[in-house]
């Protein structure tokens, strides 16, 4: 990619993680997958400072919670984007509030 | 539009490993779109200007714009909430990795 702007680039520094830690399981033709164990590794590894805030540590155990409902054990890139917009939503949400209350006590 | 703070870094950002940092850049440029509805969603035509904008390349795989606001129904009254950008967003990732 060329000149990319600063979304193109998030976007793909996102993909490229997904890379970095899904694996092939034994054939490989099967698309790419995180196993569990690596997923943790890698909220631990990758967004230690995102969830030091309690609120989102809950949010991140809560989304590993639901994994394990899934009987299937490894994330697929559809799964994995859904994990980690469950993280952004409520730290969107938490931004917003900040602001506002910033531009209310002023 | 644009001029806004998009380029705003939070002061703890040096910390931040990359993936955080990504996650804060999609985050900061749908803030940054969505002024009508206050940070809370995106009209169709900000959206719109988002992605004309700052998905110059993965914009394409996104799918027809068009189709997209049409979808979303009356366009005063239509809103694109955060959970719905981040899917789009998916979708230019998809793209990417087929790059």
């Amino acid at each position: 990619m060329g000149e990319c702007t600063d979304l193109e680039w998030a976007v793909q520094v996102l993909v490229n993680n997904f890379d970095k830690y899904s694996s092939r399981c034994c054939c490989c033709k099967n698309p790419r997958r995180i196993s569990k164990k690596d997923f943790r590794k890698m909220l631990s590894r990758e967004l230690n400072h995102m969830l030091t805030d309690t609120g989102n540590r809950r949010a991140a155990d809560k989304l590993i919670c639901d994994l394990d409902e899934n009987k299937d054990g490894r994330i697929s890139f559809q799964e994995y984007w859904t994990l980690i917009g469950g993280i952004a939503s409520p730290i969107a949400h938490i931004i917003r509030q900040q602001e506002q209350s910033v531009k209310l006590t002023k | 539009m644009g001029q806004c703070n998009c380029r705003k870094k939070r002061k703890d950002c040096q910390e931040l490993t990359d993936v955080e940092r990504a996650i804060e850049t999609v985050i900061s440029q749908f803030h940054c779109y969505a002024v009508k509805g206050q940070k809370e969603y995106l009209t169709p035509n900000e959206m719109q200007e988002l992605v004309v904008q700052k998905l110059p390349h993965l914009g394409k795989c996104v799918g027809p714009l068009e189709e997209k606001i049409e979808c979303m129904g009356d366009p005063n009254e239509a809103k694109l909430e955060f959970g719905e950008y981040w899917d789009m967003m998916g979708d230019a990732a998809k793209g990417c990795r087929r790059k």
